[in-house]
């Protein structure tokens, strides 16, 4: 005996279900197998030869009634996780500001480690942005998020900002005059000159 | 006769012995003993003995300076004799000093003699008891006559005897025999005997008339008893008097001899061992041939005559010296030819024999230049595949080369497993010529001071080709000789050969110039771009910088009427740059002073003379100009300016105008000093002057980039030093596109002074390609080692105290010593005396720059100033390498099927 739940969340609010799809190898006495017959005749036809069909009573419905209203507390629930996602670059921040102070400006493994790596996360979390925010959606949890995908970027932006510092700091930056020197096209001569001593 | 080989008299040198460069190098006379040979040198100064077997300097002497040691009083002239009665004996005269030295070493004695500007010792006369000095007096035109004590120096005796010539003309017209004076006075020999003894005291004068005016003297033989003198008069014909003492008597009897006429030859006589007679050997140089007529003197005739002739391997000139010598019967000539040859021929019954010959030019260089090597048949195909614009050909091309290419790479193999040894010489001369991958190996052309022009290979230092040029005379740069060579077409164009022009004067009249263009690989002629006489007399001349026709450069010349000219004509709008205003600057050694010149370039002007018009004139007054420096045609200029410890710029001062003066003079305190300036030649303003007191010359210099570096001797510290100096335009840059000298810049000078560890022969700085390679300077020094110095050391930033700035620059504390190492020099032992220039060359790899020395010897090697950054260590481990990659591969494919099964297995679990 199979039986399918199929949890399908276009006509009415689902319940929320740790589970997509379970298979129910128990055989029960009232099953309602009744409301899958217009969908599934092999099955109610296999069904039919062995057991017999119940009408399900007045009053009954399939669906389990929950004692709360969901709704309310999901709101409440994605603004807060939300949020905590959004502000977790920022609250990263002095922990790398603290590891780039740690690297010193010396150009050593650990620091060039470091500054490679304070370069890539940020750009990675920017370039997965929706997947960062994907976990509440997975939840169930949709609503209105710009404004913390845009909190998230800055906070990212942070610490783009702090990798630029301390490469800066390293020299690695060209913002000085030297750093463009070799790039410098030779000078055009505007007079020549040719002689030399006389020969008599 | 040709000219075999030798194996029976295999010729090389067994010993060397180099003596100074200067004056005191400079040998008098030789006199030759049986087992060693002493030489006198630096006007009779020193006198050494040197062993022929092993060339050990058994002894030296050297006079004591006279009273006077200003070196200015020097004169030029030296005689030394040997003894006639006492051959152990060398009597040397300079002007003030008389001294006595025997064979073995010992100082005999030594006088001064009366110095007085009037005063000129001239000739020197010895008997068995007096050394005599003859010395004119040029108030009372009277030749005194002193007689010195053979044993001890003492003044014997005096008189004196009327004399007609000033002294420069008895230097040069007259000689002395035994103890007569020949003078030629015209069209007549005057003979004058000078008696040997006190008692006698009666001068004989006798003259002998000749048709012509008298050209040469020259005493080929003298014994106590006979002399052979030739006399040459200027219709260039040679007579040959014998003289004979008579017997008891002060008297002389002469006689001409019968010789066979040659215009140009000359004579050599030995006294004959077994006859007691004497032997003449008359010498003369056709074209490539000489011819020997050898022949016994008796009495009035020539008897016995046997003559040889050579043909020479190449022409040679005419004879410059000849000496006959028969040594235990084998008859030996040796001969200096006029293009500096050495050679040596065997006279036997069956012939004359070539047995040694030896370009002694070579230590006479005074022009370089060096040429790339043409490309390879292959290499020019690339050039041609990427020659083509459409699309079509340049596909067309570029299949069809590629075909080439692979045809003759099947036809090499073949050719390899066919003949394999066949050809191997001739494939590798072939392949010699072909330029390397990163273009090392040059020909260096050289052009050497009589007139001789060498092609020689740098790999293997091998002579290629050489040409004398039988009518040259090369211009005066300064106290030093000079040939202007040039560029003409560079081995760039691979359509084309290259071509190299020589300007030089004429021997025979020096307002004749005469320009010859040949190619660099083989030495051949291009006729339509060589003239034997240019229409005017020429000032200067250079390079155009605009490409004319077939590739080729012209070369302009500053003719006395400050007219410019080409040749070969082109109006002068295409030989120069029309854009580019062009300045020409002059030094005038008579003024002293340069005089600027701007060139006005009509471009609808056919004819190609075109005046100048003087622009500037910086003239020099109490101090002489003795040398000027320009950068080096090939100096490349890479960054703008120098990273400093703040990472902010210091903009160097590259004035491509610029060049280095030299000047000497002695102040108002009587004190000598040496002033170096950089003037710029565009508007004659002094960029930088620096004057040094208690300095002496000679001075070297290199101007490179926005720095120079010079090298002196101080006279108060009796050292050699160097100052170093760079110009920088400062933290700003005044237009980063262009320079002009006309740019209101004020140039900042830092300025730091070095001592040397040894003194300077010649000093060059390396050249690469691209200039990004930091410079070395190569130093030649007297004890024959060529030292590279890291520019860095001389650099006048360097700080007295070093900050953390000057470290992150990479600058080095200033100390005032340059140390060498001897891992910085460049030769190992293989030295290199009396080092007159260096020739630095870039090559196709950045990292290398080639250095040539020439002077006495010649030296070629690579440096590689910023060690090999662009190259693989000769000991880089190929094979690890190779292994390594294999085993990698083979290993990854191998964990990579392991790492599979691993991945199965685990599945399963």
């Amino acid at each position: 005996m199979t039986s399918q739940h199929s949890t399908t969340n276009t006509s009415t609010r689902p319940t929320p279900s740790r589970r997509k799809w379970f298979i129910d190898f128990q055989v029960r006495r009232n099953d309602r197998l009744s409301v899958t017959t217009n969908e599934n005749n092999t099955t109610v036809l296999a069904n039919t030869n062995s057991t017999k069909l119940l009408v399900s009573p007045l009053g009954f419905s399939e669906q389990r009634l929950s004692d709360l209203l969901t709704h309310e507390d999901d709101e409440h629930l994605l603004a807060r996780r939300s949020w905590d996602i959004a502000l977790q670059p920022i609250k990263q921040l002095p922990m790398n500001v603290v590891l780039a102070w740690m690297a010193g400006n010396s150009f050593s493994l650990m620091s060039i480690m470091i500054v490679v790596m304070l370069f890539m996360k940020p750009i990675q979390a920017i370039f997965s942005l929706s997947s960062a925010f994907s976990s509440l959606q997975q939840e169930g949890l949709v609503g209105n998020i710009w404004l913390h995908k845009i909190m998230y970027f800055l906070g990212n932006l942070t610490h783009l900002a702090l990798a630029l510092y301390k490469c800066q700091s390293m020299g690695l930056l060209p913002t000085y005059n030297s750093d463009w020197i070799a790039f410098a096209d030779q000078q055009t001569q505007m007079e020549m000159s040719f002689g030399g001593v006389t020969y008599f | 006769m040709t000219a075999i080989p030798s194996y029976l008299y295999y010729i090389e040198a067994r010993w060397r012995k180099v003596f100074e460069a200067n004056d005191y190098g400079k040998i008098d006379r030789i006199i030759w003993y049986d087992q060693e040979g002493v030489i006198v040198t630096g006007n009779g100064r020193r006198v050494r003995a040197l062993r022929y077997a092993d060339g050990l300097e058994v002894w030296q002497l050297a006079a004591t300076s006279g009273t006077n040691s200003n070196e200015e009083t020097i004169s030029k002239s030296c005689q030394v004799i040997k003894n006639r009665f006492d051959p152990g004996t060398i009597h040397i005269l300079n002007d003030d000093l008389l001294w006595s030295v025997s064979s073995y070493g010992e100082m005999l004695w030594s006088i001064e003699l009366p110095t007085k500007p009037t005063l000129k010792s001239l000739f020197l006369f010895s008997t068995s008891q007096y050394v005599i000095v003859t010395s004119l007096d040029s108030n009372s035109n009277k030749l005194q006559v002193t007689y010195y004590s053979k044993q001890n120096g003492a003044q014997a005796f005096s008189s004196s005897i009327p004399w007609s010539f000033n002294a420069k003309d008895s230097q040069s017209k007259c000689s002395t025999m035994n103890n007569i004076i020949l003078c030629a006075n015209n069209a007549e020999l005057s003979m004058i005997t000078i008696p040997t003894t006190i008692d006698d005291t009666n001068i004989n004068t006798r003259q002998i008339q000749f048709s012509n005016p008298i050209e040469q003297i020259r005493v080929l033989y003298e014994s106590n008893t006979r002399s052979i003198v030739s006399i040459k008069t200027d219709n260039a014909e040679t007579k040959v008097y014998q003289f004979n003492k008579k017997d008891s008597t002060n008297e002389w009897s002469y006689h001409e001899l019968n010789i066979q006429i040659k215009s140009n030859a000359f004579y050599s006589v030995v006294s004959d061992k077994n006859s007691g007679g004497q032997q003449i050997l008359e010498g003369s140089a056709s074209q490539q041939k000489l011819n020997f007529y050898l022949s016994t003197i008796s009495e009035q005739t020539l008897t016995n005559t046997r003559s040889y002739s050579i043909e020479l391997p190449e022409n040679m000139g005419d004879i410059e010296y000849l000496s006959y010598s028969n040594v235990k019967h084998t008859q030996f000539v040796t001969l200096r030819m006029q293009d500096a040859s050495l050679l040596v021929i065997k006279l036997a019954d069956n012939g004359a024999e070539l047995i040694l010959h030896r370009d002694e030019a070579l230590s006479s260089i005074i022009s370089v230049e060096a040429f790339d090597l043409s490309l390879s048949s292959g290499q020019m195909r690339i050039e041609d595949e990427f020659g083509g614009t459409e699309m079509f050909s340049m596909f067309v091309r570029r299949i069809s080369s590629q075909i080439s290419q692979l045809t003759s790479f099947v036809m090499r193999l073949m050719n390899m497993f066919t003949n394999a040894h066949a050809n191997r010489e001739y494939m590798d001369k072939q392949a010699a010529l072909v330029r390397d991958e990163f273009n090392l190996n040059k020909i260096l052309i050289v052009v050497t001071s009589v007139g001789k022009v060498f092609g020689i290979l740098t790999q293997s230092g091998g002579i290629l080709w050489k040409h004398y040029f039988t009518d040259f005379a090369p211009f005066e740069h300064f106290n030093t000789l000079q040939v202007p060579l040039f560029h003409i077409r560079s081995a760039a164009h691979y359509t084309h050969p290259p071509l190299a022009s020589i300007v030089y004067r004429d021997r025979n009249s020096l307002y004749e110039t005469h320009v010859r263009t040949f190619n660099p690989y083989t030495g051949d002629f291009e006729e339509s771009l060589s003239t034997s006489s240019l229409p005017h007399r020429i000032k200067r001349v250079f390079l155009s910088t605009q490409i004319v026709n077939d590739f080729c450069k012209v070369l302009l010349f500053v003719d006395a009427n400050n007219k410019i000219h080409t040749y070969p004509t082109v109006p002068l709008s295409r030989a120069l740059s029309t854009t580019t205003p062009t300045y020409i600057y002059l030094f005038d050694k008579a003024e002293q002073a340069f005089i600027g010149y701007y060139l006005t370039i009509n471009e609808n002007e056919q004819e190609s003379s075109t005046g100048l018009k003087e622009v500037w004139r910086v003239a020099f007054q109490n101090e002489q100009v003795i040398n000027i420096y320009t950068r080096l045609s090939s100096d490349r200029v890479h960054s703008a300016g120098i990273v400093l410890g703040d990472r902010s710029v210091l903009y160097k001062y590259t004035n491509p105008n610029l060049i280095a003066v030299v000047t000497e003079g002695i102040d108002y305190q009587k004190v000598p000093f040496v002033s170096i300036y950089l003037l710029d030649t565009v508007t004659g303003s002094l960029k930088l002057s620096h004057t040094h007191k208690r300095v002496k010359s000679p001075v070297h210099v290199v101007l490179a980039e926005n720095w120079i570096v010079y090298t002196y001797y101080n006279q108060r510290y009796r050292r050699y030093e160097a100052v170093s100096s760079s110009l920088f335009e400062g933290e700003a840059q005044y237009n980063y596109s262009s320079f002009s000298s006309f740019d209101p810049i004020e140039p900042v000078i830092q300025s730091k002074a070095y001592i040397l560890p040894y003194g300077v022969n010649a000093i060059q700085v390396t050249t690469t390609e691209k200039g990004i390679t930091s410079r070395d300077i190569i130093m030649a020094v007297p004890n024959g080692m060529l030292i590279e110095i890291p520019w860095m050391l001389f650099d006048p930033r360097r700080p007295f105290d070093l900050t953390s700035m000057d470290r992150e620059e990479g600058l080095i504390m200033y100390t005032p010593d340059i140390m060498v190492n001897f891992e910085s020099v460049i030769n190992y032992y293989k030295q290199v005396y009396n080092i007159r220039g260096i020739h630095t060359v870039s090559t196709g790899l950045e990292s290398t720059s080639v250095v040539f020395a020439y002077g006495l010897d010649m030296f070629f090697t690579r440096v590689f100033p910023s060690r090999l950054f662009d190259q693989l260590k000769d000991d880089f481990d190929f094979m690890f390498i190779g292994w390594s990659t294999v085993a990698f591969v083979v290993g990854s494919f191998i964990a990579k099927r392991y790492a599979a099964i691993h991945q199965t297995k685990k599945a399963w679990k």
